[in-house]
């Protein structure tokens, strides 16, 4: 992972003020009331805030490192960052924005026009914004975990155990997929190699989330199929998989053995796991990512 | 013109949006060639790194997807990129469109199998590496096995090592049959549980896995295979190709316009040097309107005053007739207000009304008093005319004057003037033809109500008639008129070329009262109330006009009262005045209508009897006769009884004249006088001789007669000085001689010269003969030693024009110098026609002439009006003179009158010095002249100065 990346400041700068802009939807919520970036890029709770301020069914995934990750969102979908913007934007249950109402809006604030007609020659226009949101996210990744280190050479950047965990991550195989500069998200997987941790399928909204893939292709192979997730962060990102179940990473590790790799771990090794992947947890602007998810004894 | 505008911009826009398509077709973007290009290249280059990455990762040289994720994320962009070039194509060609939708169905299809693949790959990868694992597991798991006999964990140990060897070749890709391993692998599980039941983990998860990998590895393989297939490529290169078809088109496309766009600049050059010659011609008959109208702003400057003010009334331009009537220089008034030169002449209605009518739109015109610089007013016609700009609002004004300033004043005084009718005190009217009052002034109402009209209706017809007589004979007339208590003189003047006339009144009323009292007094005797002599003798002219013309018979009675002055005498005036005013009454009441009766002086009456005969006559005249003797007067218990000697003569067709006929009368009436008194006598010619001597008549009527037969004599008297330093003069004396040539002395034809105003004529005589003496005298003597003569003359002679013509006349001859000359004339004489005798006085004297007041003394004898009269000579009443000796106060009078006329610079002269001790006298007083019997008597002119006057001065000393 990148130490840092090539920006223009002052279109990132523009891009935070965006993330952090209410006036992107039409109830004064923005990026960062789900992706606060201050804390680990996420919520925190088991699954988001819908804009109506009811519960959605699926998890807050981490705005951290996204722009390593070729698949975007819980299902995978093969995207850039302005076109998930878009989506995120048009959705009735997160942003519920439309880009006449969001431009009239921001068009009303002059310090915006003033920047946008620096940044560009188009001045403010429903690209550029999401230009610079994303251009924005870019900069939020999270370099000099301790495994970076390791893999640099530092071998004491990491305790034993965890070197004892990467080890078993890699044994079970783990890292089959969870791999890549991520550590993860740039494939598919079918959630349940062997047998199939869903219970029937009894066409409720929640039933039609465990279908995964499934919803956009409509392929019976992408059956419950979800896009491998980035470990980065991982042991700050509580809760854990789409649906938010499991709050407790080692026991997350187990649930993933059980169901991806056919195989019951014993609770030593899948704690030796969870350590190491600690190990994966970064810096933002030189600060150790912190959860804002209080789950005692998880890291 | 706006329309016409508003077409040659849009002409104008078309050409220019024509000529720019034209160009903007014509270029060929090589750029934009030179991406897509590039990006066919690159998504190429892309789609080749992504198999590559794929092989890669197969023969797992790449461990993990980044790679292959990176690459498909590279061919995601370059070919949306490409996508994004070619939309300019793909928006006109469909076929472009369906190779590029079909390229990104093979790429999303590739995208898919990728995704697919990677799953496999994963889970391949996974079982794989856990396989060895699993084997160690199930051969621990055999091995640490008690239950089982040696043999059977021998077997199972071999069977699953074999497995695990062609499992480890199969991975490897030595061993392909699947179906072999899978049965082998069945045959381990179908063993393994024949040995330890179906519990065993170990051996179930073994199974699984291989199960696994060899699906994972035969979908893997399936899926690079499928990827292999899609032909991305082959698409790409239709997609090249028609893209390069489709440049090439527009390459040519673009070779067409630039020639179109040739040609339309060629159409356009062509056009515009069309427009430029055409605009040539238009500048020039520009110029022209310009030389018009600047010749035409030129004639305005001319005329006009002009200035142009912005709407708040500010100059921005002045000609130079402003400057010269405004006294200001045009610098002085730009910038200015126009309000600079305002006059207070007009009220704040007059501007607030002119400002309201330019301010919207409209033109004013009127005529406005302005000041000029030196304050001095002046007046001009003016024309307020607004520009008007595209929103119909007005943005300047321009102001047209001309000076009116001698009209206005003209009109000024012509309305003053115009007043004057009006104002006339007396009436003035204005008559049309028909008799219609068109004017008629305030004066005019007295006129107006007597005659009960008003303007506009007609006057009484009887004045209707004299404005046609007026109007026919186009001559003023005038009418009296008598309203009420007043008289009014009417003037009817005619205007006929305007067919009315002008009828001016004037009260007259005073001035007939005057008049008629006047004439009442001139006609009549202030005494009685009859007729005087004046009168009568006009009446009596009248009754000679008609005897003579139509042969009419009138009779003249010729009274004298007898003992008439024995009433004064013994009663005095008062009395007799009483008698005649009785007598006069009485008598009036005797005579017809047409009778006139007339005191003709003191005691004597005429009566003038019209178409009377003889017979008539006679019966009034003793009716008239018996009335007289009737009457009595009483005065102080006095009885007086008085007659009447009546003098009858008739006047008929053979009278001569009034003098006559009024001689005739007076004759007869001595007659009837001298046949014993209270009788009545007809005129009988052959009784005239007997009376002709005592009658100043007689006088009168011989004196023309004398004149014309020269039978008048002039003689001299010298005036000897006193004082030796003067010269003698001679005073010129007249005498009469009768037919007879007997001398007639002045005292007797003089006083009836006077009564019947024969002076004049016999001054004239008296003067003629005089100059012709001198001119003679003067010829004969060398002009040397001419004679300081004076002459007489009347009061009557002084107001004879002709008089003084003639004595100037002859002054201007030149022989007789006027200081030879000096006129005598009585102090009663020149007081009774005084301004008259002043004129002529100084006339003469201001040649040189001198004059000598004569009788001083007797007469009115004022001092005071000595003083007025510029005499040089004061000739001391002979009176004084003869009793000087004798009367102290007459010798007082002698001296102060001498005095007085020393201390008023007047030489004096004394007269009837008859002896010496008289011109002793004189002489020691100191009187300057002397004349009279002791020194010289009156001898004719002629034998006088038949020798020297030196001589005849020396005889008498």
């Amino acid at each position: 992972i990148p130490n840092s990346i090539v920006v223009n400041p002052n279109l990132v700068a523009l891009g935070e003020k965006l993330f952090n802009e209410p006036r992107m939807s039409n109830n004064n919520i923005s990026c960062a009331s789900c992706h606060n970036y201050n804390l680990a890029g996420s919520d925190g709770l088991k699954t988001s805030k819908n804009i109506q301020g009811g519960n959605d069914l699926m998890n807050t995934p981490t705005i951290f490192n996204v722009g390593l990750n070729p698949l975007l969102t819980w299902f995978g979908r093969n995207l850039t960052l302005e076109e998930q913007i878009d989506k995120v934007l048009a959705n009735k249950k997160h942003m519920d924005g439309n880009w006449v109402d969001i431009l009239n809006r921001l068009k009303k604030d002059s310090s915006y026009t003033k920047l946008f007609n620096q940044e560009f020659s188009d001045g403010l226009t429903r690209n550029n914004v999401k230009h610079a949101i994303a251009s924005f996210e870019r900069t939020l990744i999270t370099p000099d975990s301790p495994f970076d280190n390791y893999l640099r050479g530092d071998t004491k950047a990491i305790s034993n155990n965890q070197i004892e965990g990467f080890k078993l991550f890699k044994l079970y195989g783990c890292i089959s997929c969870h791999q890549g500069i991520n550590v993860g998200g740039n494939l598919h997987a079918k959630l349940g190699t062997f047998t199939s941790p869903f219970k029937k399928d009894n066409n409720t909204e929640k039933s039609r989330f465990n279908r995964g893939l499934f919803n956009l292709t409509n392929d019976e192979r992408d059956l419950h199929v979800f896009r491998v997730p980035s470990l980065r962060n991982v042991a700050v990102t509580a809760p854990y998989f789409h649906s938010g179940a499991i709050k407790d990473l080692s026991k997350a590790v187990k649930f993933m053995a059980k169901y991806q790799t056919g195989r019951q771990i014993s609770d030593n090794d899948a704690q030796l796991i969870a350590d190491f992947l600690a190990s994966l947890t970064g810096q933002y602007q030189g600060k150790t990512i912190i959860s804002q998810y209080d789950t005692k004894g998880s890291l | 013109m706006n329309i016409k505008k508003t077409f040659h911009i849009f002409v104008g826009i078309l050409a220019g949006a024509t000529l720019y398509t034209l160009y903007s077709y014509s270029l060929i973007d090589q750029q934009q060639h030179f991406d897509i290009t590039k990006n066919i290249l690159t998504f190429k280059e892309n789609d080749l790194i992504l198999n590559q990455s794929i092989i890669q990762n197969q023969t797992e040289l790449h461990k993990n997807f980044d790679k292959i994720s990176l690459s498909q994320k590279n061919t995601d962009a370059s070919l949306a990129r490409l996508n994004e070039k070619l939309r300019p194509y793909i928006a006109y060609d469909s076929t472009l469109e369906n190779d590029m939708s079909h390229l990104f169905t093979l790429h999303h299809e590739k995208n898919l199998l990728v995704s697919h693949y990677k799953r496999s790959a994963a889970l391949n990868k996974f079982t794989k590496q856990y396989l060895p694992n699993a084997f160690n597991e199930l051969i621990t798991s055999i091995n640490i096995s008690d239950d089982i006999d040696t043999a059977s964990k021998r077997l199972l140990s071999i069977k699953t090592n074999k497995l695990n060897i062609e499992m480890n070749r199969y991975i490897a890709g030595y061993q392909h049959d699947e179906l072999k391993l899978k049965k082998m692998s069945s045959t381990i599980q179908q063993q393994a549980t024949e040995l330890f039941g179906e519990d065993t983990r170990s051996i179930m998860l073994l199974s699984r896995y291989i199960v696994k990998v060899i699906e994972t590895n035969h979908q893997k393989h399936m899926f690079v295979e499928q990827i292999q297939n899609v032909n991305i490529n082959e698409q790409l290169h239709a997609v090249q190709q028609q893209y390069t078809f489709l440049f090439n088109n527009k390459n040519q496309d673009a070779i067409k316009y630039k020639n179109l766009l040739f040609t339309a600049s060629m159409v356009l050059l062509i056009y515009l040097l069309f427009v430029f010659t055409r605009l040539q011609s238009t500048s020039s008959n520009l110029k022209e309107t310009l030389t018009d109208l600047k010749f035409r702003r030129m004639a305005l400057d001319k005329h006009a005053i002009v200035s142009i003010t912005d709407v708040t009334g500010n100059i921005t331009y002045v000609n130079q007739k402003f400057c010269d009537i405004s006294q200001y220089t045009q610098a002085e008034l730009l910038e200015q207000n126009h309000r600079i030169v305002k006059s207070d002449y007009h009220d704040s209605h007059f501007y607030k009304e002119m400002w309201k009518t330019i301010a919207s739109g409209n033109i004013w015109q009127g005529e406005i008093c302005n000041r000029a610089k030196d304050g001095t007013a002046y007046w001009v016609a003016t024309t307020l005319i607004p520009r008007i700009n595209d929103k119909g609002k007005p943005y300047e004004y321009i102001g047209i004057r001309t000076n009116i300033t001698e009209q206005k004043n003209s009109e000024l005084e012509i309305k003053a003037l115009a007043r004057f009718p009006i104002e006339n005190p007396e009436p003035v009217m204005r008559i049309d033809k028909s008799g219609k009052v068109i004017f008629s002034n305030d004066a005019a109402k007295i006129l107006v109500d007597y005659w009960n009209i008003k303007k506009y209706t007609y006057i009484p017809d009887e004045w209707k008639q004299k404005i046609n007589d007026v109007l026919i004979k186009n001559k003023t007339q005038e009418s009296e008129i008598c309203v009420g208590a007043y008289d009014y003189l009417l003037t009817f003047t005619p205007v006929s070329e305007s067919n009315y006339v002008n009828l001016y009144g004037r009260d007259i009323t005073e001035k007939k009262r005057a008049e008629d009292s006047l004439s009442y007094q001139a006609n009549h005797d202030q005494l009685t109330g009859l007729v005087n002599r004046y009168a009568f003798e006009r009446e009596l002219k009248n009754a000679l006009t008609s005897a003579t013309r139509n042969d009419k018979q009138h009779i003249l009675l010729y009274i004298d009262l007898d003992q008439f002055k024995i009433v004064n005498d013994t009663c005095g005036h008062v009395a007799g005045d009483e008698l005649l005013c009785q007598l006069s009454n009485m008598m009036l009441s005797i005579f017809r209508e047409n009778d006139t009766l007339a005191r003709l002086g003191g005691d004597e009456f005429g009566v003038l009897l019209l178409n009377c005969n003889l017979e008539m006559g006679k019966k009034i005249a003793k009716k008239l006769l018996h009335l007289v003797n009737q009457y009595r007067l009483i005065w102080n218990k006095q009885q007086f009884k008085i007659g009447a000697s009546i003098g009858m003569v008739e006047i008929n067709k053979d009278s001569d004249s009034i003098v006559g006929i009024l001689g005739k009368a007076d004759i007869a009436c001595y007659a009837a006088k001298d046949a014993g008194r209270n009788q009545i006598k007809i005129y009988d010619s052959s009784d005239s001789d007997s009376a002709q001597r005592h009658s100043e008549l007689q006088w009168a009527s011989q004196i023309p007669k004398a004149l014309s037969e020269n039978r008048f004599q002039l003689m001299v008297q010298t005036i000897l000085p006193l004082n030796n330093n003067l010269e003698p003069h001679y005073e010129i004396l007249l005498r009469m001689l009768d037919q007879n040539g007997n001398i007639i002395s002045p005292g007797s034809f003089i006083p009836a010269a006077e009564r019947y105003n024969l002076m004049s004529a016999i001054d004239h005589w008296v003067v003629v003969h005089v100059f012709e003496f001198l001119n003679t005298y003067a010829e004969n003597n060398n002009h040397k030693n001419l004679p300081n003569l004076a002459i007489n003359l009347s009061g009557e002679s002084m107001g004879s024009e002709e008089l003084l013509a003639y004595i100037r006349a002859q002054f201007e001859i030149g022989i007789v110098p006027p200081e030879n000359i000096c006129f005598e004339i009585t102090e009663t004489a020149a007081i009774s026609n005084f301004n008259k005798a002043i004129c002529f006085i100084n006339s003469l004297k201001e040649i040189g002439c001198s004059f000598a007041l004569d009788d001083f003394g007797s007469g009115l004898s004022s001092f005071s009006y000595l003083k007025s009269l510029p005499v040089d000579y004061l000739k001391i009443d002979g009176v004084f003179v003869k009793g000087m000796i004798d009367d102290p106060i007459d010798a007082a009078m002698v001296n102060s009158i001498n005095e007085v006329g020393h201390i008023m610079k007047i030489k004096t002269i004394a007269e009837f010095v008859e002896n010496a001790e008289i011109m002793n006298a004189l002489t020691t007083l100191g009187v300057d002249y002397a004349q009279g019997y002791h020194i010289d008597k009156p001898m004719l002119l002629a034998e006088k100065f038949a020798t020297t006057a030196t001589e005849k001065i020396k005889q008498v000393g």
